[in-house]
């Protein structure tokens, strides 16, 4: 569920976890499979977060990952963009970037 | 064996929010004689301890150290150069610090290990070597005991899994040619599809699907365009020449010698290749007969990809019902149970519309309306357009709607109160459902308000009355200044005027105004002033009076030349005038538009 502080709210949004053989030594692969509109999570539904690359831990679990996803969504991370044009939207035109977020979450995961 | 064992850890590690609760409770209890590692959730034999004071057990820390060569701790990721690995039992409360007298007689350099004893060392430094588990030989390296092993009845150890997976010697599985056979091509556990194979390079198996998409980089080409739609690995070609016949069947390609000769230049769509063709060739446009746009780009608008498009299928949609209902519900079994028993019976018919409505309202009690209006809408979208349960469903709820909320106008900015295009949207999606007989349910709904909106639109005319009525007061001030120099050039044009649009209150208004303003001099500014106030206070139907007057000022703002003979005499005069006419013709448009508005829907 989208968070409720967030343009997301209300929204259902699926993803795949992968759990690779070396797992927990190496993050799990996790994609939206729900289209989003976001600074960190591009078209094909990767996601851009630290703690899923070079920032995994082992002690890291699958809830605190799945909530450290759901931070994105409320707090983008404008700075180290994977969708540039999203990011620009974020950074200038916040309305315009809630609105637009909104309309994707109405359309694609309710 | 190693399979299984990181399969078992996966599992336990996905599941853990709910189990770890009772094995915390029962480790508390059986006096922490078993504590489990943080990372693979086994018991710790051997507990490592790092300057941090995270402890992990022994092979978690040495397939860290020695399989991964990375010095990092694997709980909070600070580097440490040096790990001390106890036999005793380490709780919370253990600091390295206590432990570093004990440990410094027996250490291993290479990774940079410390041991409290020599069992401790012991165990874990036969991790890493190669013994044969038949008859117990050692071996320098892992191809030496692998060809030793397969002498001892044919069993042996999968290639790529030893040199893969940072797994120790004695987590690998032996397998027999069959079985290897079956666990390199197909995979023999869940979750595992063998060892990939590069198409091309068709005698080279990889690991898993990250080693072959190493290689593919390096030895073959991908279509950049194809990896943006999906995150799954797409179809790759052997070299370019390949991916370049890709890109012409199935993109839009430069077909410029120059470009060929460049590489990758090709786009998504023909709009991106037209304004390349602008940008980079401008001199060669239409050479190709490209330059037509439009015909595809349409298709293009969307930022979906095609043939992915929005998911709606049924699948989906269940498990979004299923979902959303499990959060509304949070997480509590019994009644997701029960909200999924009421919503099968309602499938198959056993309990109307109204009953599993009422029923739901208990179960969701805790939940917004709005979520619920989102759940039952959602439930509705599973039912086959147009079929009785469905439509029934809705109109149940939408009939229910103004007893649990009084106030129904209210409701529907609480739909969209997130914004106004969410609520644009919301209508958008459901009206998009191909429910015509819900659609008109909801339309009254959504028409009422606007009607009662109305006085809403009525009130910003009203602002324009106040607005209005001062730059009026200017002008009648106006008129009286201008009055003593030439009275007789205006006035008529103000009575034909009036008396032509001889309309219901305005010609009354207009006429007292000027009458008065003309019988009276400078003395009535005051009354007139007072009139005017009161007259706006009257009522809106006397606005439109003065609307109207204006309106008709505008043709004599025209004909001005005609009568400017006359005006030549004070024309320091006649300068505010044209001014407050423009003034007041641009409010008074508006006002009209406005007016014309409000009796349409007294009309109405």
């Amino acid at each position: 569920m989208g968070p409720a502080d967030s343009p997301y709210a209300g929204g259902v949004f699926f993803l795949s976890i992968h759990f690779p053989t070396d797992y927990p030594f190496k993050p799990p692969k996790i994609n939206f499979t729900t289209k989003i509109y976001h600074p960190n999570i591009n078209g094909t539904g990767s996601i851009c977060l630290d703690i899923l690359k070079d920032q995994w831990s082992p002690a890291l679990t699958i809830s605190k990952v799945l909530l450290s996803i759901c931070s994105l969504l409320t707090d983008a991370n404008p700075d180290d963009p994977l969708v540039p044009e999203i990011a620009h939207v974020y950074k200038l035109d916040r309305p315009k970037y809630e609105a637009t977020a909104r309309e994707w979450t109405k359309k694609y995961a309710v | 064996m190693s399979d299984t064992a990181t399969k078992q850890k996966t599992t336990s590690r996905t599941g853990r929010v709910q189990p770890k609760r009772p094995s915390a409770n029962k480790d508390s209890a059986s006096d922490a004689a078993e504590s489990s590692c943080l990372i693979c959730a086994e018991p710790i034999a051997f507990a490592a301890i790092a300057p941090c004071n995270n402890t992990t057990c022994h092979k978690c820390c040495l397939r860290q150290r020695a399989l991964y060569k990375k010095k990092t701790c694997l709980v909070c990721r600070t580097d440490h150069d040096d790990v001390i690995i106890s036999e005793q039992k380490l709780d919370e409360s253990a600091r390295f610090s206590d432990l570093i007298p004990l440990s410094r007689s027996i250490e291993c350099k290479e990774y940079g290990l410390h041991f409290t004893s020599e069992t401790a060392e012991k165990a874990t430094m036969s991790l890493l070597g190669f013994v044969c588990t038949e008859c117990g030989a050692t071996f320098a390296r892992f191809g030496q005991l692998n060809d030793h092993v397969r002498s001892h009845g044919g069993r042996q150890y999968c290639d790529i899994c030893a040199t893969h997976q940072r797994a120790f010697l004695s987590e690998l599985k032996l397998y027999t040619p069959k079985e290897l056979e079956k666990h390199v091509n197909d995979g023999d556990r869940k979750g595992f599809k063998g060892h990939p194979r590069c198409k091309f390079c068709r005698s080279k198996r990889f690991y898993s699907d990250d080693e072959l998409i190493v290689h593919i980089r390096d030895r073959h080409e991908r279509c950049y365009i194809c990896d943006q739609d999906l995150y799954v690995l797409q179809d790759y070609y052997r070299n370019y020449d390949d991916l370049y016949n890709h890109f012409r069947t199935l993109h839009y390609v430069c077909l410029i010698p120059l470009c060929v000769e460049k590489r990758f230049v090709v786009f998504r769509e023909d709009l991106d290749l037209t304004a390349h063709m602008l940008k980079e060739h401008g001199g060669m446009v239409g050479k190709n007969g490209r330059l037509v746009v439009g015909a595809t780009f349409q298709l293009h608008l969307s930022t979906v990809p095609l043939h992915r498009g929005p998911q709606t299928d049924v699948e989906t949609q269940r498990r979004r019902l299923e979902e959303r209902a499990k959060h509304y519900l949070h997480g509590n079994e019994e009644d997701i149970a029960s909200f999924k028993k009421f919503y099968q019976s309602y499938k198959s018919k056993r309990v109307s519309a109204l009953d599993v409505l009422s029923l739901f309202k208990k179960l969701f009690k805790d939940t917004p309306y709005h979520d619920l209006g989102l759940l039952i809408h959602e439930m509705v979208q599973l039912f086959p357009p147009h079929s009785d349960q469905g439509v029934q469903l809705q109109a149940a709820f939408d009939a229910a709607r103004p007893k649990s909320h009084p106030a129904p106008p209210q409701n529907f900015p609480a739909l969209g109160g997130l914004s106004s295009s969410a609520h644009v949207l919301t209508n958008q999606s459901w009206g998009g459902s191909s429910r015509p007989r819900t659609q008109e349910e909801l339309f009254p709904a959504l028409a009422r308000p606007s009607r009662s909106s109305s006085p809403v639109v009525k009130n910003t005319p009203i602002r324009y009355t106040t607005v209005k009525s001062k730059p009026s007061q200017e002008q009648r001030t106006m008129t009286i200044k201008n009055f003593e120099a030439k009275p007789k050039a205006f006035k008529p044009t103000y009575l034909d005027n009036a008396s032509a649009k001889a309309n219901i209150p305005s010609p009354k208004l207009g006429l007292a105004s000027s009458s008065k303003s003309s019988s009276r001099a400078a003395s009535p500014s005051a009354s007139s002033s007072s009139l005017a106030s009161s007259a706006s206070k009257l009522s809106d139907s006397q606005f439109p009076a003065l609307a109207k007057k204006k309106r008709t000022q505008i043709p004599p703002v025209k004909p001005i030349p005609k009568p400017s003979a006359t005006w030549n005499q004070g024309l320091s005069a006649a300068e505010p005038q044209p001014e407050v006419d423009w003034g007041i013709s641009i409010i008074d448009k508006k006002a009209e538009k406005l007016r014309l508005k409000q009796e349409r829907a007294k009309k109405k």
